[in-house]
């Protein structure tokens, strides 16, 4: 066993290393620039600077998790393969005509996203399969091959091949695929029933597609990433986080790029959980809020909520990811007025460049970030741990320009930024609280990023929600959820029938296929895991409806030939989440779905040695609540087991600032987390 | 406004909120499909009077924000806490009920005893009982027919329902069952609201919240009002027709006079055609109503998306409906139907919005919301059973900067079709067999129309039936605008491509024998801009893209595509039918002199004046018989005579004039004398419209004036 357990979060801006030590418990932050294009640079320079300042061994490291936006930075960007597609006969506007629906029907400028291959390089296959799998039309072989021969002559670099009923039956697809190998060597052919073998033609076939349109640079991306470790003579095992909240090998990412798409994010949120479970909080919603915008996600019981619904730049992803809501809302917001006189924050940003008027890069723009300089939230001395000095004047400055048709003085508008922004904000929450079904007072808010913890009380006070939960170290926690989070892969089936018709034997069947299938994915892979589980679970329905729940299923009574418990779970599902239920009308199951969970050992975190009462370094004049206040100015760094800080006051660290408003205590918990609850 | 300018934001944020908590509520509770997947429903708060002044965006109607209950909560009588009053009628709710699936709840609201507001909403339920299962029909003449008609009464009185009503509801309609679960999930929105309004005003204080109910109506007008200062001053003519009103061929008359003011618009839609004996009547209760004003609504907020939707948006905008039109019809007029007016109604809107504003405002839309259903027998339940295929809307207008969106258009831009894996597993004895773009259907222009969708059903079973509500533009294609050409028409083909090929008119009820093939398409979008001046490159990357053929690109376009006139496998495609392995080769490439030379002869011969609007060549016909000012005589005739005998009267009228529009001119005088003639014959007295009525109504723009 090697000694060091290294976590890589790869953004556009920084790369982020946490590295655990197993023997002392200790963890060790490090950050290096980005270097795009080429990602693996920075993974480079980070292990040279771990290996030289920080005097590790890089051989003892023996796990290494990455997370990385290279796939949904590609997509954003538009910078992906140069695709063909092979469709069924009268199939070919799947991607164009999607499910019709517009973003926003109000827009008359408005429309659907582009697809990811032009009309021009989609092409009709003679084939035809039904939806119990028969075949209606044989496949047209040299169909396919005329057309794939054609796609590669006009620089289709990889080719997409996605045929109605293939969730069903694929063996049109594959021998599509063999023939269309073999009429354009050299161009990699991918099928719909490998990436995600589901119901509903034009979900899936964006998911084939968006699989193959990320793959080349994901995996050129990753080459580098294990010739990187290589190199150095890292022994571990390299992994990649996926969207599900779960981690898998380089080698499985390989095959699997689109489900590293939402990485980051949800290793943001399974870090949160972890840190938030080792606590004592179960129930989470957490907010990270960034410089341009704020991402909200909801845990259950340590359980990151997912969802088959979720969108990347427009497109479906029917594969289940940990659910996260982002809203334009972040330091870099602009506040301005509008024509009638009323003050707006956001949804535009200034982002990283020129960013805030406090960073001092010519932005004259007021945002969120001047606001918390001007209201004294910020000390511009000690942004970013002194790091990045900001300009109280230019802040002052431009709140004043944004104030002037308010007739506002300028803490009074600096502090009209914040409560506007919250209140953006809160309505974001009310809707994400409201789609979940959930009860606000249930839940701990777990805020995070660069101003989470500024907003975070102010926030929670309005949405009704009792305890904020700071963690020790948030700008950690992407890396810490990627080093934490267990080996998770899904597989699903569409069997589409009514409970009462279909053969329960025969499902059973189905899902230990879906298992082997699991299996046979770990062996392939190396996965080294200390044991494995699997959870089932059924989407079911009331005939006649249009959306599925996820109803969890005991593998052994389908071996049974019973269904009566299955059915009973479902009517109590649909009665939690619908708020009704009936008993006696038929129900169906759509998909099967098998979730394999390979656990690995947990992360203990460091306790921090017992508090002797939290002593002040400073204090400092806010703005809040319609007047002054004195706040007092804590380091986070000297604050112990047991301390309690009393509101109004700042508490400081290096990746993150902390207000804890008047009326408010927070108290540091063992791990020197801070729990921020009104004063009893 | 009386509150100031931060509070008001934060109160805004805070009702945003509280509408949409609303809508999620109703949307996770209800019970039909329907409520879900079309999202035909809205739930928001009232001020006292019976105007929204927080409206749910993200889920549901946006158009309904206009919606006044004034007229409801009156009649309801005195209102107590944990009331509910049901309403679905049109006629004694003054039209806040547009027709009787829409079954519309308001609760009201008091905080300490005292009224402070209303939460009210409604859903579209998938049947309220009526001549037909799901209660629409489009033939139905009278509003009885339409199933249970529901005056403003209380649903729940103290709390608690109100059982002998609810038993009469329930017992007249096929779904009760569901309906009660909808009504129950509506009523749970409405709850919500309530507890959001409390809170809020725990959080602000009851002086503020009252205050700022009308600060933020007051917002949403000022600034629409601003959008309207910065528009031309002017009165803008525009007029638009439904083909036909199901029950005769002839097309209803949709014309309104639009005229801009300081910040204040009037639509006048004197000169539409009277109320007709089919469902397209649009019940406005004479007022000032939303549906007559949606392509207005979408170009603020299109100008300026930060508008708050609330009853603000309605208030600088003045109507006149005249009295048993099709735009303001008299009980006991039937009006299921009434979207499609409404549709075309946007188009006249827009159209007017086009002259006011050259070269700003999209092409019309394919115009058409057609649901496409089948029904089979269902030998399970002993009867047939319906199943919705797909929704065909067709090409969206062109917009400038912007072609149209393929097969969508704005004003329906929120229904989704299902997937064809989806339908052929419930519905085994179905395949889709095509649904995809169809090639040259777009209107021409330097930005083209959205193409128009085909869709192609084949049915295995015997006693398939198909309904196809809604459909439209399958004879007046849909309009270009500065210069653009109109979008192809819609049509229905049986069994395309086989020796057994036959065009099928506008399906009312269509029956299938086993094995036939269904071929539907949609209208496409009109263009915007002169085509001559689209980019050749983008013409041929259509050309590559299979959307348009090289002959139409030398036609429509003065674009001389060479050397990829064929598919693949060697056929030439036509009519826009798309052939296996069907992408044309990208070989294709612009001849650029002959293109110079063929422009260059296509500008010289150019007859219609640049930017105009073309209207397609049966539109035109139409017109030439019947110009503008004949139509304007005739509607005023109608609407001169006693109501009862109007449709008669345009029935035996409109053939006798165009019969002898076909071979002269009709003057006023010609209409005076086959009227004669008709009354003569039918026992009416001529003097019934004589002297004849003025052809328009004045524009009422004085601020003070109520319409």
């Amino acid at each position: 066993m090697g000694r060091y357990w290294l976590g890589i979060d790869i953004g556009g801006t920084f790369t982020d290393f946490t590295l655990y030590d197993t023997v002392t418990h200790g963890v060790t932050g490090l950050k290096v620039p980005s270097t795009p294009p080429d990602f693996a640079q920075a993974v480079e320079h980070g292990l040279d600077a771990l290996a030289g300042e920080h005097r590790i061994d890089l051989r003892e490291i023996d796990v290494a998790v990455h997370g990385t936006t290279i796939a949904v930075n590609t997509l954003i960007q538009r910078t992906g393969a140069r695709l063909g597609l092979l469709v069924t006969e009268g199939f070919r506007d799947v991607l164009e005509i999607q499910r019709l629906r517009l973003p926003n029907p109000l827009d008359m400028n408005g429309g659907r996203p582009e697809p990811l291959i032009p009309r021009a390089r989609v092409a009709e296959v003679r084939e035809r399969l039904r939806a119990d799998g028969r075949v209606d039309t044989a496949l047209d072989e040299a169909g396919v091959a005329t057309s794939a021969r054609r796609l590669a002559d006009e620089g289709a670099e990889g080719l997409v091949i996605s045929l109605i009923h293939a969730y069903r039956d694929p063996s049109h697809e594959r021998r599509a695929r063999a023939v269309a190998a073999a009429a354009a060597p050299g161009v990699p052919v991918s099928t719909s029933h490998e990436v995600w073998p589901e119901a509903r033609e034009y979900e899936r076939t964006a998911l084939a597609v968006l699989d193959a349109y990320v793959q080349p640079k994901v995996r050129r991306y990753l080459e580098g990433f294990e010739a990187a470790l290589r190199a150095r003579a890292v022994p571990a095992v390299a992994h990649v986080t996926k969207s599900n909240g779960g981690i898998m090998p380089v080698a499985a990412a390989r095959r699997q790029t689109v489900a590293t798409l939402l990485s980051g994010p949800a290793s943001g949120v399974i870090g949160a959980a972890y840190v938030a479970g080792a606590a004592g909080l179960g129930n989470l919603i957490t907010l990270d809020v960034g410089g341009t915008s704020a991402d909200i996600a909801v845990v259950e019981d340590g359980r990151p909520r997912s969802s088959t619904a979720e969108q990347i730049g427009g497109i479906p992803v029917m594969m289940p990811v940990v659910g996260v809501t982002a809203i334009g809302a972040g330091g870099g917001s602009v506040a301005w007025v509008d024509e009638v006189g009323v003050p707006k924050v956001g949804p535009q940003s200034t982002g990283a460049n020129p960013g805030p008027a406090c960073y001092g890069r010519g932005g004259k723009e007021a945002t969120l970030s001047d606001a918390f300089v001007v209201s004294g939230f910020l000390d511009p001395e000690r942004f970013l741990g002194g790091r990045m000095p900001l300009d109280r004047s230019l802040a002052e400055e431009a709140i004043r320009r944004y104030a002037d048709p308010l007739g506002m003085g300028v803490n009074e508008a600096a502090e009209s930024v914040v409560r506007v922004a919250v209140s953006n904000m809160y309505a974001a929450f009310t809707k994400i609280l409201s789609r979940a079904g959930i009860d606000q007072r249930d839940f701990a808010l777990v805020a995070f990023g660069g101003a989470g913890p500024l907003v975070g009380s102010l926030l929670a006070r309005e949405v009704g929600i009792p305890t904020v939960f700071v963690p020790r170290s948030p700008g950690t926690l992407c890396a810490l959820g990627a080093i934490t989070a267990d080996i998770l892969n899904d597989a699903v089936r569409t069997v589409h029938g009514r409970l009462d018709a279909l053969d329960l034997r025969a499902l059973a069947r189905e899902q230990r296929a879906l298992e082997a299938d699991l299996l046979a994915w770990v062996q392939e892979h190396g996965v080294q895991v200390a044991s494995t589980s699997f959870r089932h679970g059924a989407d079911m329905r009331y005939v006649g409806q249009s959306y599925e729940i996820e109803v969890p299923v005991d593998p052994s009574s389908f071996e049974a030939g019973e269904a009566a418990g299955l059915l009973r779970a479902f009517h109590t599902a649909h009665e939690r989440v619908f708020g009704h239920a009936d008993p006696h009308a038929p129900a169906e199951i759509v998909n099967l779905r098998v979730q394999l969970r390979g656990v690995r050992p947990r992360v203990p975190l460091v306790e921090v040695a017992a508090g002797t009462g939290a002593v002040p370094t400073g204090a400092r004049r806010i703005w809040l609540d319609g007047r002054p206040a004195q706040a007092r100015v804590y380091e986070r760094a000297s604050l112990g087991r047991g301390d309690r800080v009393a509101g109004p006051a700042i508490v400081e660290q290096p990746d993150t600032t902390v207000l804890v408003p008047e009326g408010d205590v927070a108290d540091v918990d063992r791990f020197g987390n801070l729990l921020i609850k009104r004063e009893a | 406004m009386r509150l100031d300018a931060l509070t008001l934001e934060l109160l805004r944020n805070y009702l945003h909120g509280a509408v949409e908590d609303m809508a999620y509520a109703v949307e996770r509770t209800a019970h039909t499909t329907f409520v879900k997947e079309t999202a035909d429903f809205t739930c928001g708060l009232l001020n006292p009077s019976g105007e929204f002044f927080a409206y749910p965006v993200e889920l549901g109607v946006a158009s309904m924000a206009g919606i006044n209950y004034a007229r409801t909560i009156e009649l309801a009588g005195p209102l107590g806490h944990g009331d509910v009053i049901i309403t679905n009628d049109p006629y004694s709710s003054l039209a806040a009920a547009t027709h009787l699936p829409d079954l519309h709840l308001v609760r009201p609201i008091f905080w300490e005893g005292r009224l402070v507001g209303h939460g009210a909403g409604f859903l579209h339920c998938s049947d309220i009982g009526g001549m037909v299962p799901a209660s629409i029909s489009p033939r139905a003449s009278e509003i009885f027919q339409e199933g249970l008609r529901l005056p403003p009464k209380k649903l729940f009185i103290g709390g608690t329902v109100n059982r002998d009503l609810l038993d009469v509801i329930l017992a007249n309609c096929r779904i009760p069952e569901q309906n009660w679960g909808d009504l129950q999930a509506l009523v749970a929105g409405l709850v919500t609201g309530e507890r959001r309004i409390h809170a809020l005003i725990q959080r602000f204080g009851i002086d503020v919240v009252e205050k700022g109910m009308d600060d933020l109506i007051d917002y949403t007008a000022r600034k629409v009002e601003a959008l309207i200062r910065r528009m031309p001053r002017g009165t803008f003519e525009f007029t638009d027709y439904i083909e036909d009103d199901v029950v005769t061929d002839i097309p209803i008359r949709l014309k309104v006079a639009m005229t801009v003011g300081d910040g204040l618009i009037h639509l006048d839609f004197t000169g539409s055609d009277v109320q007709v004996g089919s469902a397209l009547n649009v019940p406005t209760g004479g007022r000032a109503h939303p549906f007559m004003a949606i392509a207005l609504f979408n170009y603020f907020i299109t100008k300026d998306p930060g508008i708050p939707l609330n009853a603000g948006v309605l208030r600088p905008i003045r109507m006149t409906l005249p009295v048993g039109s099709v735009v303001n019809p008299q009980f006991p007029a039937a009006c299921g139907v009434r979207y499609a007016t409404v549709l075309r109604i946007y188009d006249a809107v827009l159209g007017a919005l086009a002259r006011a504003l050259p070269g700003e405002i999209p092409a019309a839309s394919g115009g058409q919301g057609c649901m496409v259903a089948l029904a089979l027998p269902d030998l399970e339940a002993g009867r047939r059973h319906v199943t919705v295929i797909e929704p065909m809307i067709g090409g969206g207008g062109a917009r400038p900067g912007k072609d149209g969106i393929d097969g969508c258009d704005a004003s329906l831009g929120f229904l989704k079709t299902t997937p064809a894996e989806t339908l052929e597993s419930e519905v085994p004895a179905i395949v889709v067999r095509r649904f995809h773009l169809v090639a040259d259907s777009a209107g021409p222009g330097r930005w083209r129309g959205g193409h128009a969708v085909r869709l192609d059903l084949q049915v295995f079973r015997p006693e398939g039936q198909v309904t196809a509500r809604g459909m439209e533009r399958l004879r007046f294609q849909p309009w270009g605008v500065a210069g653009g050409k109109a979008g192809a028409t819609g049509r229905v083909v049986l069994n395309p491509g086989t020796p057994g090929e036959r065009a099928v008119p506008k399906i009312d009820l269509l029956a299938l024998a086993p094995g036939d093939v269904l071929s539907i398409r949609t209208p496409g979008g009109g263009g915007h801009g002169e085509p001559l001046e689209r980019p050749a490159g983008q013409v041929l990357a259509d050309v590559h893209a299979g959307l348009v053929t090289p002959a139409h690109a030398r036609d429509a376009y003065g674009v001389v595509v060479t050397g990829g006139a064929t598919t693949t496998d060697g056929t030439v495609p036509t009519d826009g039918a798309i052939v296996t392995g069907g992408a044309i080769d990208s070989g294709a490439a612009i001849d650029e002199s002959a293109t110079a030379a063929l422009r260059g002869e296509r500008r010289a011969s150019a007859t219609a004046p640049p930017g105009a609007f073309d209207f397609g060549a049966a539109r035109d016909a139409h017109e030439r018989r019947w110009p503008s000012d004949l139509q304007d005589s005739f509607v005023a005739l109608l609407m001169a005579l006693p109501l009862p005998y109007r449709a008669y009267v345009r029935r035996e009228l409109y053939p006798r004039v165009t019969a002898l529009a076909e071979r002269q001119p009709v003057t006023a005088g010609d209409l005076a004398r086959l009227w004669q003639e008709l009354a003569a014959a039918s026992s009416l007295p001529a003097s019934l419209v004589d002297p004849p009525p003025p052809a328009s109504g004045q524009p009422l723009l004085r601020k003070e004036s109520r319409t």
